[in-house]
């Protein structure tokens, strides 16, 4: 089963939209090691992800999940998958190789040229020039290494020139979310601008496609891909049902912005999973009445629990925002399909398909 | 910013026409149509399309897992769909990077 492990509620930077609390409050080698067993007592695979805080300040505890878990996966025949999301700036060369040999899949929070804009050192310095430079050695080891942007309202008008930046820099698998949260007030020029650089973006894609290159931007493509797959973009929440935060404690919840709330305990790794509460849990998470009769309904994030109860408090009501952004998402992704589908068929199944 | 119901959509074509192509993956069970695999890889290294191709197809059967999840909510009985959901533990979905929108794996 799959896991995200809460290493550290620590973390080195100060970013201005995090809604995580940060404290000093680690994750101790007990609960570490029941939470790898736990990944591994039921289902062919076992799935960690190391998150925070910042997972790098527990290195030690990275290291000592993967020699565990790789031994594990030698003795029981099941298979061992580990990813990470990290601000990049404790990255180092000894890491990096050892996470290359786990194939460990890093994902680089990175707001590209607006990273000095929110995402800042505890006290204020600017984290740009370390971040780049991890960045560049990130890629040296891993170079199909994502990165993630999260662009808050003020950093709006920086938007495509990030996705090219990051792009230059060699990432070639780029996420851009919005920040959401009460750490962020978003207007309707924020979304005005918005929509100008989503479409900004496209005609980079475009020209990226025209090239016969290759560059998959989270938001933009994925909504190509889920379209013709058919694919609700908001399944992968579903409330615990996919993947489990573990908290420094060891307890269960069904998505990390619910850590901390009694109400979403899930269990904890020395007990194991209280299923009735999953199921329980789950079976709450429906589609906001807002959205019923929608033709988009199968298209958005509406029923994203998480997104929903950072904006609403609510994780089954819809906001404005969320619905706003995802019709302009949805527009602007669907004109680039149609573009290039018809520019290239063949060229365009290949990358989409 | 306001919560409005769309209308009148259509899928767009693009989607039609490629929809296509993963059936037709899906039943041969090979790219047959789309030289996915069997590609020229090119000098320029952004060109992955060998390793995308593996990854495909094993979104074919993660579309179809999450389908059925779809179905279950639509369904007319809650008690039907609550027990048909399931937890992390017993699905084999992908582990997810947390912080992001789907990525391109």
């Amino acid at each position: 089963m799959n896991l995200t492990l809460h290493l550290t509620d620590n973390c080195n930077m100060d970013c201005g939209y995090c809604i995580r609390e940060k404290c000093p409050k680690d994750m101790s080698e007990d609960v570490l090691y029941r939470a790898c067993d736990l990944a591994f007592s039921k289902g062919d695979r076992a799935g960690l992800c190391f998150f925070g805080g910042e997972p790098l300040l527990k290195k030690d505890l990275i290291y000592k999940a993967l020699d565990y878990c790789e031994e594990k996966s030698r003795d029981t025949g099941i298979r061992f998958d580990c990813k990470m999301t990290t601000n990049g700036s404790l990255l180092d060369e000894e890491f990096l190789k050892r996470a290359a040999k786990a194939r460990m899949k890093i994902g680089l929070s990175f707001d590209g040229t607006a990273q000095d804009i929110c995402r800042v050192f505890k006290g204020g310095a600017p984290t740009s020039e370390v971040v780049e430079e991890k960045a560049k050695l990130l890629l040296k080891y891993m170079p199909d290494s994502a990165a993630l942007a999260t662009i808050a309202p003020q950093a709006v008008p920086y938007y495509s020139e990030s996705v090219r930046y990051l792009h230059r820099l060699g990432f070639k698998d780029i996420s851009v979310v919005i920040a959401y949260g009460e750490k962020v007030n978003w207007t309707d020029k924020d979304l005005e601008a918005l929509r100008v650089q989503l479409q900004d973006t496209c005609s980079y894609l475009k020209e990226i496609f025209l090239e016969g290159r290759r560059l998959h931007v989270g938001p933009i493509c994925s909504k190509i891909k889920e379209c013709i797959r058919d694919k609700n973009p908001s399944e992968r929440c579903h409330l615990g049902v996919r993947q489990m935060p573990v908290d420094p404690k060891g307890d269960l919840y069904p998505c990390t912005s619910f850590i901390g709330d009694e109400r979403y305990l899930l269990g904890n790794v020395f007990d194991g999973i209280d299923r009735e509460r999953v199921k329980e849990i789950a079976g709450r998470s429906s589609i906001p009445s807002t959205c019923t009769g929608c033709d988009l309904i199968k298209r958005c994030t509406n029923s994203c629990g998480c997104a929903n109860r950072m904006n609403t408090g609510d994780e089954n009501k819809v906001s404005p925002l969320q619905c706003t952004y995802e019709r302009m998402l949805i527009e602007v992704s669907d004109a680039l399909g149609e573009e290039l589908y018809r520019i290239d068929p063949q060229r365009f199944a290949k990358l989409f398909c | 910013m306001k919560i409005s119901k769309s209308k009148d959509y259509k899928k767009p074509l693009y989607a039609l026409g490629a929809a296509a192509v993963l059936v037709a993956a899906s039943l041969t069970g090979c790219h047959s149509g789309v030289e996915l695999e069997g590609e020229t890889q090119t000098a320029d290294s952004d060109d992955r399309d060998t390793s995308t191709s593996i990854v495909e197809l094993e979104g074919v059967a993660e579309t179809a897992a999450s389908e059925s999840i779809v179905e279950n909510e639509e369904t007319a009985d809650p008690t039907a769909s609550e027990e048909s959901k399931v937890d992390c533990s017993e699905t084999e979905d992908e582990l997810e990077l947390e912080g992001g929108v789907a990525l391109a794996d």
